[in-house]
């Protein structure tokens, strides 16, 4: 197992910049989750550390050795593809020992090395049976399993979870991150569900057109994105982001103004806006509360649609100005559509976006987001 | 023609149900195409075994296999053992050549690409009887007259194109994901084809094959030109000695016909039924 870096890595086709200047540092025995919407480029990323693309520009380190010139099977790395690519023809077991026989690996070595893998990965009555003959969850254990017998420096994951059903992904989810565990390993996990990246990375990296967005541990950027995509994409349901506009500033906060006037103070840093700023104004659903108080920083909505959920409810409703809001709240809630209702935002858990959509500085909470360039 | 499925408006508008006229003008249709396809060879086979007196009698029909005889006593055999050796040879280094080219085109980039391809794609378009005067000419300089390897390598020549043609086309449903494991796992590019893609198309490959045996197997044209002694030529030239310039033997043609069907039959048969389809199953999601 190995640190990985990456620096400066240029990806371009032509004239298109597929991968602009990426520089991130992958420590030994991490799981990092590259997250993005489709075609973000993190699946090109990923190929490039894995020797399937030539990057442009750039150097990618495994351990000490700088492997960007190295072909892909001489970098020590492993990839899970997201078809899994299990070798139709063979069984089980020669799809797992393939790469050790193309090594030149006695053959009593890949069958211990094999079996080893079978046992973690609890595929042993399998290894006779072909491709065909497994479930998507067998043949997603089996893609794994490829990669474990290699023993590589670090796993590299391509969306391995994306082909499968809700239930088994969840169930799959959970057995990666007890083979990270189990296994020690380097891991790189490229995917586009946020639910994923929150649950098993050490870190997440964000991308966006090809650049770093943000780079953090989950609950950093959960609460300290750094731009208003960040906010966006991570987190579920997504974050509220409304249009508003800088009303006061003080040391302590930040007061903005929504559209259907409701004053709102946001505990940011001072000096980073002024007065009459048009900003964005972001809360989550579930930092927002139905108010029976009369809270000031209270807005009202009409509620669209419910989603009784059982633990929780989530309200889709309209504010006065037509902006959408979501509220999630927990257990049970006696609200019907067309209901109007009143919402109230944990001030503190408050996000104020400038019009460039970067983060303004939150007061300190704990953690601190850091945008990327 | 009618729909043969219409909306059943009892069943609330969504079940839909056969309309009974549609389905029967449909296996109307279905079985003069059938007909029509199929014939052409009953009547060769029926023809193969009635003796020359009642081959085209309506009413009377008398057995005999003495077409049968007749075709293997004038030497019929050699021609076929003759056409399976040029066509089994050729097909390997067509099919062989076929798949590295199919391959490079469908996986690789590099300039001139869609150029070369197109070029390829253009012999086939070329009418064969242009070639055979400076084929002709050429083999005669070079001593491939009344020699297999010309015949072979214009049979090659003849095939690679639209084989080329259909295995890119075939290609394009094997996932690159394999390839892509197998460069990860090691493989050159030589071991990634030949140990990983090419098992993965099969079927396209023999279908392919079947084809190009299909070609070389009824070829004339340059089997006539190319192939002057007897003990050397061809089935199709060997069918050729059954037109006198007199008379026909129609018997001994028909005979002779339904010989030249069983060598294709048999090699290819129970190949197709083995492996058309289904050896990608498994390979990726589903």
């Amino acid at each position: 197992m190995a640190k990985l870096e990456l620096r400066n890595v240029t990806k371009k086709y032509g004239s298109f910049t597929a991968l602009d200047n990426i520089n991130v540092d992958i420590a030994h025995r991490e799981f990092v989750v590259i997250v993005g919407p489709s075609g973000c480029g993190k699946s090109t990323l990923l190929r490039s550390i894995a020797g399937l693309e030539q990057i442009s520009a750039g150097e990618i380190v495994v351990g000490e050795q700088a492997v960007h010139r190295v072909p892909a099977s001489k970098r020590g790395l492993a990839m899970v593809f997201q078809n899994y690519a299990l070798y139709p023809h063979k069984t089980v077991a020669q799809n797992m020992g393939f790469a050790l026989k193309i090594a030149g690996v006695p053959k009593a070595e890949i069958d211990q090395r094999v079996n080893e893998a079978a046992r973690i990965l609890q595929i042993e009555p399998l290894l006779d049976r072909k491709p065909k003959a497994l479930s998507g969850g067998q043949r997603q254990r089996v893609a794994m399993g490829r990669a474990i017998v290699r023993e590589p420096k670090v796993f590299l994951f391509d969306e391995p979870l994306s082909n499968l059903d809700a239930a088994l992904r969840v169930d799959m989810r959970v057995e990666l991150a007890k083979l990270h565990n189990t296994l020690d390993a380097t891991m790189i996990y490229v995917t586009h569900d946020q639910t994923e990246a929150m649950t098993m990375a050490d870190k997440i990296v964000v991308l966006r057109a090809g650049r770093i967005e943000q780079v953090g541990a989950p609950m950093e950027l959960y609460h300290y994105p750094a731009s208003a995509f960040v906010a966006g994409f991570i987190g579920s349901p997504r974050m509220n982001i409304v249009p508003a506009t800088v009303e006061a500033v003080s040391d302590s906060a930040v007061t903005v103004k929504l559209r259907d006037g409701t004053m709102i103070d946001v505990p940011v840093e001072a000096g980073q806006t002024r007065k009459g700023d048009g900003v964005s104004f972001g809360v989550r659903p579930e930092h927002l509360a139905l108010d029976t108080t009369g809270t000031s920083s209270a807005f009202e909505i009409t509620v669209q649609v419910v989603e009784p959920l059982g633990g929780e409810t989530i309200l889709f409703g309209n504010t006065s100005t037509g902006e959408t809001i979501v509220v999630k709240t927990p257990g049970e809630v006696a609200v019907t559509i067309g209901d109007k209702v009143k919402v109230a935002p944990s001030q503190p858990m408050c996000h104020i976006f400038d019009s460039d959509e970067n983060a303004l500085k939150q007061r300190a909470r704990g953690l601190n987001g850091r945008k990327v360039q | 023609m009618a729909s043969v499925f219409t909306r059943n408006k009892e069943g609330g508008g969504h079940a839909i149900r056969r309309n009974p006229y549609a389905t029967v003008a449909l296996l109307v249709l279905t079985f003069l195409v059938w007909i029509f396809l199929v014939f052409p060879v009953v009547w060769i086979l029926i023809g193969s075994v009635r003796t020359s007196e009642t081959l085209f009698s309506t009413t009377s029909f008398d057995f005999t296999l003495d077409h049968y005889k007749t075709i293997f006593r004038a030497g019929f055999g050699r021609f076929i053992a003759n056409s399976l050796f040029v066509c089994l040879i050729a097909v390997v280094i067509s099919t062989v050549i076929s798949v590295m080219a199919s391959y490079v085109f469908s996986r690789k980039r590099f300039r001139g690409k869609r150029w070369l391809f197109g070029s390829v794609i253009l012999g086939q378009m070329f009418p064969w009887i242009i070639l055979v005067t400076p084929l002709f000419v050429l083999f005669a300089k070079i001593g491939f007259l009344n020699s297999y390897i010309g015949l072979i390598a214009s049979y090659v020549a003849i095939s690679i194109p639209f084989s080329v043609y259909l295995l890119v086309g075939y290609l394009e449903s094997v996932p690159r994901e394999l390839d892509e494991a197998a460069t990860m796992d090691g493989c050159t590019q030589f071991q990634t084809l030949w140990t990983i893609v090419f098992p993965v198309m099969l079927p396209g490959v023999v279908a392919t094959a079947t084809y190009s045996f299909l070609l070389m197997w009824t070829e004339f044209l340059f089997a006539l030109a190319f192939l002057t002694r007897t003990n050397l030529k061809t089935m199709p030239l060997g069918l050729v000695q059954f037109f006198g310039e007199q008379n026909v033997d129609w018997g001994a043609v028909m005979a002779a016909s339904a010989v030249t069907t069983l060598p294709a039959l048999m090699i290819f048969l129970p190949l197709q039924s083995k492996l058309a389809g289904g050896l990608t199953a498994g390979a990726v999601k589903g």
